[in-house]
Protein backbone atom coordinates (compact mmCIF):
# COMPACT_ATOMS: atom_id res chain seq x y z
CA UNK A 1 0.00 0.00 0.00
CA UNK A 2 2.94 2.31 0.52
CA UNK A 3 3.32 2.58 -3.21
CA UNK A 4 -0.22 3.78 -3.62
CA UNK A 5 -0.49 6.90 -5.66
CA UNK A 6 -3.21 9.28 -4.62
CA UNK A 7 -4.62 11.16 -7.55
CA UNK A 8 -6.52 14.41 -7.42
CA UNK A 9 -9.18 13.25 -5.04
CA UNK A 10 -8.58 11.41 -1.81
CA UNK A 11 -11.38 9.01 -2.70
CA UNK A 12 -9.42 7.47 -5.57
CA UNK A 13 -6.32 5.35 -5.32
CA UNK A 14 -4.41 4.04 -8.27
CA UNK A 15 -2.36 1.17 -6.89
CA UNK A 16 0.57 -0.32 -8.83
CA UNK A 17 -0.05 -3.93 -9.84
CA UNK A 18 -2.73 -4.22 -7.19
CA UNK A 19 -4.21 -7.59 -6.43
CA UNK A 20 -7.90 -7.93 -5.63
CA UNK A 21 -7.01 -8.32 -1.96
CA UNK A 22 -5.03 -5.07 -2.02
CA UNK A 23 -7.93 -3.21 -3.60
CA UNK A 24 -10.30 -4.55 -0.97
CA UNK A 25 -7.83 -3.58 1.73
CA UNK A 26 -7.56 -0.03 0.40
CA UNK A 27 -11.31 0.38 0.53
CA UNK A 28 -11.60 -1.34 3.89
CA UNK A 29 -9.02 0.95 5.49
CA UNK A 30 -10.97 3.93 4.27
CA UNK A 31 -8.07 4.98 2.12
CA UNK A 32 -10.29 5.01 -0.94
CA UNK A 33 -13.80 4.66 -2.23
CA UNK A 34 -12.37 3.79 -5.59
CA UNK A 35 -9.35 1.51 -5.76
CA UNK A 36 -7.98 0.87 -9.23
CA UNK A 37 -5.02 -1.23 -10.31
CA UNK A 38 -2.66 1.03 -12.24
CA UNK A 39 -2.44 -1.54 -15.03
CA UNK A 40 -6.22 -1.73 -15.39
CA UNK A 41 -7.01 -1.75 -19.09
CA UNK A 42 -9.81 0.79 -18.74
CA UNK A 43 -8.03 2.99 -16.22
CA UNK A 44 -9.11 6.20 -17.90
CA UNK A 45 -12.74 5.11 -17.85
CA UNK A 46 -12.44 3.97 -14.26
CA UNK A 47 -11.16 7.39 -13.23
CA UNK A 48 -13.94 9.08 -15.20
CA UNK A 49 -16.68 7.00 -13.61
CA UNK A 50 -15.13 7.45 -10.16
CA UNK A 51 -15.08 11.20 -10.68
CA UNK A 52 -18.71 11.27 -11.75
CA UNK A 53 -19.65 9.07 -8.82
CA UNK A 54 -18.00 11.54 -6.48
CA UNK A 55 -19.37 14.68 -8.07
CA UNK A 56 -22.81 13.63 -9.27
CA UNK A 57 -23.69 10.13 -8.10
CA UNK A 58 -27.33 10.33 -9.15
CA UNK A 59 -26.22 11.17 -12.68
CA UNK A 60 -23.89 8.18 -12.54
CA UNK A 61 -26.75 5.93 -11.45
CA UNK A 62 -29.00 7.29 -14.20
CA UNK A 63 -26.34 6.44 -16.75
CA UNK A 64 -25.69 2.91 -15.50
CA UNK A 65 -24.97 0.47 -17.01
CA UNK A 66 -24.07 2.29 -20.24
CA UNK A 67 -21.53 4.56 -18.59
CA UNK A 68 -19.55 1.55 -17.43
CA UNK A 69 -18.89 0.56 -21.03
CA UNK A 70 -17.86 3.96 -22.31
CA UNK A 71 -18.27 7.16 -20.27
CA UNK A 72 -17.78 9.26 -23.40
CA UNK A 73 -20.36 7.61 -25.60
CA UNK A 74 -23.07 6.34 -23.37
CA UNK A 75 -25.71 6.49 -26.10
CA UNK A 76 -23.61 4.56 -28.56
CA UNK A 77 -25.70 2.30 -30.76
CA UNK A 78 -22.97 -0.28 -30.40
CA UNK A 79 -24.17 -0.93 -26.87
CA UNK A 80 -26.68 -3.72 -26.48
CA UNK A 81 -28.77 -3.55 -23.37
CA UNK A 82 -31.39 -5.79 -21.81
CA UNK A 83 -33.24 -5.31 -18.54
CA UNK A 84 -35.46 -7.64 -16.53
CA UNK A 85 -37.53 -7.30 -13.40
CA UNK A 86 -36.67 -9.57 -10.51
CA UNK A 87 -39.76 -10.42 -8.53
CA UNK A 88 -39.68 -14.02 -7.33
CA UNK A 89 -37.44 -16.98 -6.71
CA UNK A 90 -39.50 -18.94 -9.23
CA UNK A 91 -38.23 -16.63 -11.97
CA UNK A 92 -34.59 -17.29 -11.29
CA UNK A 93 -34.11 -20.19 -13.69
CA UNK A 94 -35.79 -18.22 -16.48
CA UNK A 95 -33.73 -15.10 -15.78
CA UNK A 96 -30.47 -17.02 -15.73
CA UNK A 97 -31.49 -18.57 -19.03
CA UNK A 98 -31.98 -15.06 -20.45
CA UNK A 99 -28.48 -14.17 -19.26
CA UNK A 100 -27.08 -17.24 -20.99
CA UNK A 101 -28.85 -16.33 -24.25
CA UNK A 102 -27.57 -12.76 -24.04
CA UNK A 103 -23.96 -13.71 -23.37
CA UNK A 104 -23.90 -16.54 -25.91
CA UNK A 105 -25.07 -14.11 -28.57
CA UNK A 106 -21.90 -12.02 -28.09
CA UNK A 107 -19.01 -13.10 -30.34
CA UNK A 108 -15.95 -14.46 -28.52
CA UNK A 109 -17.71 -14.40 -25.16
CA UNK A 110 -17.63 -18.14 -24.50
CA UNK A 111 -15.07 -17.79 -21.73
CA UNK A 112 -17.32 -15.52 -19.65
CA UNK A 113 -20.57 -17.45 -19.95
CA UNK A 114 -20.14 -19.41 -16.71
CA UNK A 115 -18.92 -16.32 -14.87
CA UNK A 116 -21.81 -14.18 -16.10
CA UNK A 117 -24.33 -16.82 -15.03
CA UNK A 118 -22.76 -17.01 -11.61
CA UNK A 119 -22.76 -13.21 -11.22
CA UNK A 120 -26.41 -12.98 -12.25
CA UNK A 121 -27.34 -15.84 -9.94
CA UNK A 122 -25.69 -14.18 -6.95
CA UNK A 123 -27.15 -10.73 -7.69
CA UNK A 124 -30.66 -12.12 -8.15
CA UNK A 125 -30.40 -14.04 -4.89
CA UNK A 126 -29.15 -10.93 -3.07
CA UNK A 127 -32.03 -8.88 -4.49
CA UNK A 128 -34.62 -11.41 -3.37
CA UNK A 129 -33.27 -12.43 0.03
CA UNK A 130 -30.78 -9.87 1.32
CA UNK A 131 -32.14 -6.55 0.11
CA UNK A 132 -35.78 -6.43 1.27
CA UNK A 133 -36.46 -4.61 4.53
CA UNK A 134 -39.73 -3.76 6.24
CA UNK A 135 -40.93 -0.33 7.32
CA UNK A 136 -38.75 -0.56 10.41
CA UNK A 137 -35.72 -1.30 8.21
CA UNK A 138 -35.47 -4.87 9.42
CA UNK A 139 -34.39 -7.44 6.89
CA UNK A 140 -37.34 -9.69 6.17
CA UNK A 141 -35.83 -12.61 4.23
CA UNK A 142 -32.14 -12.40 5.07
CA UNK A 143 -32.06 -15.32 7.48
CA UNK A 144 -34.34 -17.57 5.45
CA UNK A 145 -33.05 -20.75 3.94
CA UNK A 146 -32.44 -19.98 0.28
CA UNK A 147 -34.82 -22.75 -0.76
CA UNK A 148 -37.77 -20.65 0.46
CA UNK A 149 -40.01 -19.10 -2.15
CA UNK A 150 -39.93 -15.31 -2.11
CA UNK A 151 -42.37 -13.12 -4.01
CA UNK A 152 -41.75 -9.40 -3.94
CA UNK A 153 -44.48 -6.77 -4.27
CA UNK A 154 -44.24 -4.76 -7.47
CA UNK A 155 -42.82 -1.76 -5.64
CA UNK A 156 -40.08 -3.96 -4.21
CA UNK A 157 -38.92 -5.55 -7.46
CA UNK A 158 -35.27 -5.29 -8.41
CA UNK A 159 -33.91 -4.75 -11.90
CA UNK A 160 -31.36 -6.98 -13.61
CA UNK A 161 -29.18 -5.29 -16.24
CA UNK A 162 -27.15 -6.85 -19.04
CA UNK A 163 -25.10 -4.68 -21.35
CA UNK A 164 -22.26 -5.12 -23.80
CA UNK A 165 -20.26 -3.18 -26.34
CA UNK A 166 -18.59 -6.30 -27.67
CA UNK A 167 -15.46 -6.03 -25.57
CA UNK A 168 -17.00 -5.69 -22.10
CA UNK A 169 -20.01 -7.25 -20.47
CA UNK A 170 -21.90 -5.62 -17.62
CA UNK A 171 -24.10 -7.67 -15.33
CA UNK A 172 -25.79 -5.53 -12.73
CA UNK A 173 -28.66 -5.24 -10.35
CA UNK A 174 -30.52 -2.37 -8.69
CA UNK A 175 -32.90 -2.95 -5.82
CA UNK A 176 -35.24 -0.33 -4.32
CA UNK A 177 -34.18 -0.82 -0.69
CA UNK A 178 -30.66 0.53 -0.24
CA UNK A 179 -30.20 -1.72 2.77
CA UNK A 180 -26.71 -2.99 1.99
CA UNK A 181 -24.07 -1.83 4.48
CA UNK A 182 -21.01 -1.30 2.30
CA UNK A 183 -18.43 -1.24 5.09
CA UNK A 184 -19.69 -4.52 6.56
CA UNK A 185 -19.65 -6.04 3.10
CA UNK A 186 -16.08 -4.94 2.41
CA UNK A 187 -15.03 -6.18 5.84
CA UNK A 188 -16.47 -9.58 5.00
CA UNK A 189 -14.85 -9.72 1.57
CA UNK A 190 -11.57 -8.83 3.27
CA UNK A 191 -12.12 -11.74 5.62
CA UNK A 192 -12.42 -14.11 2.66
CA UNK A 193 -8.97 -12.98 1.56
CA UNK A 194 -7.42 -12.96 5.03
CA UNK A 195 -8.81 -16.25 6.31
CA UNK A 196 -9.88 -18.08 3.18
CA UNK A 197 -13.29 -18.50 1.62
CA UNK A 198 -14.17 -21.59 3.65
CA UNK A 199 -13.44 -19.90 6.96
CA UNK A 200 -15.43 -16.82 6.03
CA UNK A 201 -18.39 -18.82 4.77
CA UNK A 202 -21.60 -18.77 6.76
CA UNK A 203 -22.36 -22.44 7.39
CA UNK A 204 -25.68 -21.70 9.11
CA UNK A 205 -28.99 -20.39 7.78
CA UNK A 206 -29.35 -17.64 5.22
CA UNK A 207 -26.79 -16.96 2.53
CA UNK A 208 -23.25 -18.29 2.36
CA UNK A 209 -21.83 -14.74 2.46
CA UNK A 210 -19.23 -15.42 -0.21
CA UNK A 211 -21.25 -14.44 -3.28
CA UNK A 212 -19.79 -10.98 -3.83
CA UNK A 213 -16.26 -12.30 -3.30
CA UNK A 214 -16.98 -14.74 -6.13
CA UNK A 215 -18.34 -11.87 -8.22
CA UNK A 216 -15.20 -9.80 -7.55
CA UNK A 217 -13.02 -12.73 -8.59
CA UNK A 218 -14.46 -12.85 -12.09
CA UNK A 219 -14.88 -9.10 -12.62
CA UNK A 220 -12.45 -6.55 -13.99
CA UNK A 221 -14.46 -3.80 -12.30
CA UNK A 222 -17.00 -4.01 -9.54
CA UNK A 223 -19.24 -1.10 -8.54
CA UNK A 224 -21.18 -1.21 -5.29
CA UNK A 225 -23.15 1.99 -4.81
CA UNK A 226 -25.64 2.36 -1.99
CA UNK A 227 -28.10 5.18 -1.68
CA UNK A 228 -29.22 4.31 1.84
CA UNK A 229 -32.88 3.25 2.11
CA UNK A 230 -33.33 4.14 -1.52
CA UNK A 231 -31.33 1.88 -3.85
CA UNK A 232 -28.48 -0.62 -3.81
CA UNK A 233 -26.61 -0.89 -7.08
CA UNK A 234 -24.13 -3.65 -7.87
CA UNK A 235 -22.56 -3.73 -11.32
CA UNK A 236 -19.86 -6.13 -12.45
CA UNK A 237 -17.85 -5.54 -15.61
CA UNK A 238 -16.39 -8.64 -17.26
CA UNK A 239 -13.87 -8.69 -20.12
CA UNK A 240 -14.87 -10.32 -23.40
CA UNK A 241 -12.57 -11.93 -25.93
CA UNK A 242 -10.10 -13.33 -23.40
CA UNK A 243 -9.13 -16.88 -23.01
CA UNK A 244 -9.42 -18.52 -19.62
CA UNK A 245 -5.71 -18.19 -18.98
CA UNK A 246 -5.91 -14.44 -19.55
CA UNK A 247 -8.78 -14.04 -17.11
CA UNK A 248 -6.91 -15.09 -13.99
CA UNK A 249 -4.77 -12.01 -13.68
CA UNK A 250 -6.99 -9.33 -15.16
CA UNK A 251 -6.19 -6.08 -13.29
CA UNK A 252 -9.20 -4.96 -11.34
CA UNK A 253 -11.01 -1.94 -9.96
CA UNK A 254 -13.29 -1.79 -6.97
CA UNK A 255 -15.68 1.07 -6.26
CA UNK A 256 -17.63 1.04 -3.03
CA UNK A 257 -19.66 4.15 -2.42
CA UNK A 258 -22.16 4.99 0.27
CA UNK A 259 -23.97 8.13 -0.83
CA UNK A 260 -24.44 9.44 2.69
CA UNK A 261 -20.71 9.97 3.01
CA UNK B 1 -29.38 -22.13 -12.34
CA UNK B 2 -31.59 -25.18 -12.91
CA UNK B 3 -32.35 -28.25 -10.90
CA UNK B 4 -29.59 -30.73 -10.27
CA UNK B 5 -30.26 -34.39 -11.07
CA UNK B 6 -28.36 -36.95 -9.07
CA UNK B 7 -28.36 -40.61 -9.99
CA UNK B 8 -27.11 -43.27 -7.65
CA UNK B 9 -25.61 -46.63 -8.51
CA UNK B 10 -23.60 -49.21 -6.67
CA UNK B 11 -20.44 -50.65 -8.11
CA UNK B 12 -19.27 -53.37 -5.77
CA UNK B 13 -18.80 -51.64 -2.43
CA UNK B 14 -18.72 -48.20 -4.01
CA UNK B 15 -21.60 -45.77 -4.00
CA UNK B 16 -21.45 -44.02 -7.37
CA UNK B 17 -23.24 -40.67 -7.64
CA UNK B 18 -23.57 -38.88 -10.96
CA UNK B 19 -24.52 -35.20 -11.01
CA UNK B 20 -26.20 -33.33 -13.84
CA UNK B 21 -27.08 -29.62 -13.77
CA UNK B 22 -26.18 -26.86 -11.36
CA UNK B 23 -25.35 -27.19 -7.70
CA UNK B 24 -27.19 -24.46 -5.84
CA UNK B 25 -29.50 -23.76 -2.91
CA UNK B 26 -32.14 -26.11 -4.32
CA UNK B 27 -29.84 -29.10 -4.35
CA UNK B 28 -31.10 -31.55 -1.74
CA UNK B 29 -28.11 -33.42 -0.41
CA UNK B 30 -29.95 -34.68 2.66
CA UNK B 31 -31.48 -37.47 0.55
CA UNK B 32 -28.00 -38.73 -0.27
CA UNK B 33 -26.82 -40.58 2.79
CA UNK B 34 -23.07 -41.08 2.57
CA UNK B 35 -22.49 -41.51 6.30
CA UNK B 36 -21.99 -45.27 6.05
CA UNK B 37 -20.43 -45.55 2.61
CA UNK B 38 -16.85 -46.76 2.62
CA UNK B 39 -16.21 -45.81 -0.99
CA UNK B 40 -17.87 -42.84 -2.65
CA UNK B 41 -17.40 -42.05 -6.33
CA UNK B 42 -18.60 -38.64 -7.53
CA UNK B 43 -19.05 -38.35 -11.28
CA UNK B 44 -19.23 -34.61 -11.95
CA UNK B 45 -19.10 -34.77 -15.74
CA UNK B 46 -22.36 -32.93 -16.28
CA UNK B 47 -22.17 -30.29 -13.60
CA UNK B 48 -22.95 -27.02 -15.37
CA UNK B 49 -22.39 -24.54 -12.57
CA UNK B 50 -22.22 -23.91 -8.86
CA UNK B 51 -23.14 -20.88 -6.78
CA UNK B 52 -22.19 -19.75 -3.28
CA UNK B 53 -24.99 -21.66 -1.57
CA UNK B 54 -24.11 -24.72 -3.63
CA UNK B 55 -20.50 -24.56 -2.45
CA UNK B 56 -21.64 -24.39 1.16
CA UNK B 57 -24.11 -27.28 0.81
CA UNK B 58 -21.47 -29.37 -0.96
CA UNK B 59 -18.95 -28.91 1.86
CA UNK B 60 -21.56 -29.60 4.55
CA UNK B 61 -22.67 -32.74 2.74
CA UNK B 62 -19.17 -34.12 2.29
CA UNK B 63 -18.55 -33.55 5.99
CA UNK B 64 -21.30 -36.07 6.77
CA UNK B 65 -19.24 -38.95 5.38
CA UNK B 66 -17.31 -41.31 7.58
CA UNK B 67 -13.74 -40.10 8.18
CA UNK B 68 -12.52 -43.54 7.11
CA UNK B 69 -14.35 -43.43 3.78
CA UNK B 70 -12.53 -43.34 0.48
CA UNK B 71 -13.74 -40.64 -1.91
CA UNK B 72 -13.07 -40.29 -5.62
CA UNK B 73 -13.82 -37.33 -7.92
CA UNK B 74 -14.32 -38.19 -11.59
CA UNK B 75 -14.66 -36.05 -14.72
CA UNK B 76 -14.45 -32.72 -12.94
CA UNK B 77 -15.42 -29.85 -15.26
CA UNK B 78 -13.70 -26.46 -15.07
CA UNK B 79 -16.36 -24.99 -12.76
CA UNK B 80 -15.54 -27.71 -10.22
CA UNK B 81 -11.76 -27.47 -10.67
CA UNK B 82 -12.03 -23.71 -10.01
CA UNK B 83 -13.71 -24.39 -6.67
CA UNK B 84 -11.23 -27.11 -5.75
CA UNK B 85 -8.50 -24.52 -6.21
CA UNK B 86 -10.28 -21.67 -4.43
CA UNK B 87 -12.22 -23.15 -1.55
CA UNK B 88 -10.48 -25.34 0.98
CA UNK B 89 -12.63 -28.31 1.93
CA UNK B 90 -14.36 -28.40 -1.44
CA UNK B 91 -11.99 -31.23 -2.31
CA UNK B 92 -11.77 -33.05 1.02
CA UNK B 93 -8.44 -34.07 2.43
CA UNK B 94 -7.51 -37.52 1.16
CA UNK B 95 -9.92 -37.39 -1.78
CA UNK B 96 -8.59 -38.78 -5.04
CA UNK B 97 -9.17 -36.91 -8.28
CA UNK B 98 -9.33 -39.56 -10.96
CA UNK B 99 -10.01 -37.26 -13.90
CA UNK B 100 -10.77 -33.65 -14.76
CA UNK B 101 -11.16 -31.44 -17.81
CA UNK B 102 -8.68 -28.91 -19.14
CA UNK B 103 -9.77 -26.25 -21.66
CA UNK B 104 -7.88 -25.93 -24.94
CA UNK B 105 -8.57 -23.07 -27.32
CA UNK B 106 -8.22 -22.84 -31.08
CA UNK B 107 -7.62 -19.29 -32.29
CA UNK B 108 -8.57 -20.08 -35.86
CA UNK B 109 -11.99 -21.56 -35.20
CA UNK B 110 -12.66 -19.74 -31.90
CA UNK B 111 -13.63 -23.08 -30.43
CA UNK B 112 -12.94 -24.44 -26.98
CA UNK B 113 -12.25 -28.11 -26.47
CA UNK B 114 -12.43 -29.63 -23.01
CA UNK B 115 -9.79 -32.36 -22.85
CA UNK B 116 -10.05 -35.02 -20.14
CA UNK B 117 -6.93 -35.60 -18.05
CA UNK B 118 -6.65 -38.97 -16.34
CA UNK B 119 -4.70 -39.92 -13.23
CA UNK B 120 -1.71 -42.00 -14.20
CA UNK B 121 -1.79 -40.71 -17.76
CA UNK B 122 -1.84 -36.92 -18.09
CA UNK B 123 -1.13 -36.41 -14.40
CA UNK B 124 0.27 -38.34 -11.50
CA UNK B 125 0.30 -36.75 -8.09
CA UNK B 126 1.17 -33.11 -8.68
CA UNK B 127 3.05 -33.85 -11.86
CA UNK B 128 1.35 -32.97 -15.15
CA UNK B 129 2.51 -34.52 -18.38
CA UNK B 130 0.21 -33.20 -21.04
CA UNK B 131 0.54 -31.67 -24.49
CA UNK B 132 0.53 -27.87 -24.72
CA UNK B 133 -1.57 -28.25 -27.86
CA UNK B 134 -4.11 -30.73 -29.20
CA UNK B 135 -5.72 -30.77 -32.66
CA UNK B 136 -8.85 -28.66 -32.75
CA UNK B 137 -11.85 -30.87 -33.43
CA UNK B 138 -13.21 -28.27 -35.84
CA UNK B 139 -10.26 -26.80 -37.74
CA UNK B 140 -7.63 -29.46 -37.17
CA UNK B 141 -5.26 -26.62 -36.21
CA UNK B 142 -3.40 -26.72 -32.90
CA UNK B 143 -5.56 -25.74 -29.94
CA UNK B 144 -3.53 -24.36 -27.03
CA UNK B 145 -3.92 -25.28 -23.41
CA UNK B 146 -5.95 -22.41 -22.02
CA UNK B 147 -5.04 -22.35 -18.36
CA UNK B 148 -2.35 -20.94 -16.12
CA UNK B 149 -0.56 -24.07 -14.94
CA UNK B 150 0.27 -22.83 -11.45
CA UNK B 151 -3.34 -21.91 -10.80
CA UNK B 152 -5.39 -24.54 -12.59
CA UNK B 153 -3.34 -27.51 -11.45
CA UNK B 154 -2.85 -26.19 -7.91
CA UNK B 155 -5.25 -28.73 -6.41
CA UNK B 156 -3.00 -31.53 -7.63
CA UNK B 157 -0.55 -30.64 -4.87
CA UNK B 158 -2.86 -32.55 -2.52
CA UNK B 159 -2.86 -35.63 -4.72
CA UNK B 160 -0.67 -38.63 -4.07
CA UNK B 161 1.13 -40.50 -6.83
CA UNK B 162 -0.15 -43.87 -8.03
Amino acid sequence: MSAAQVLNQSSLQIIPNATAAELVNAVFQGAALHAVADNHEDKENEVATATLLDTNPLDFLRKCPRILLDPKQIMSEAIELEEYWIQSTKQKVRLVKKVREFVESIPKASSVVDSALMVADELITNALFNAPVDEDKHHVYNDLDRTHQVNLAEKDMARLYLATNGSRLVVGCRDPFGSLRPQALVQHIKKTFDEGISSAMNMGGGGAHIGLRMVLDVSMSLYIVVDPWNTTNVFAVLPIGRRYRQMDDVPKALHVVNLTK
Amino acid sequence: MGALKISEEHNGTAKVLAFEGSIDEDTVFSNLDISHAQEIVLNLDKVAGINSCGIREWIKWLNTRSPSSHIVFQNCPKVIVDQMNMVSGFLPEGAIVESFYVPYYCEESDVETMVPFFRGKEFNGSSVNAPETVPCWKSGQPAEMDVVHAKYFKFLQTQSTM
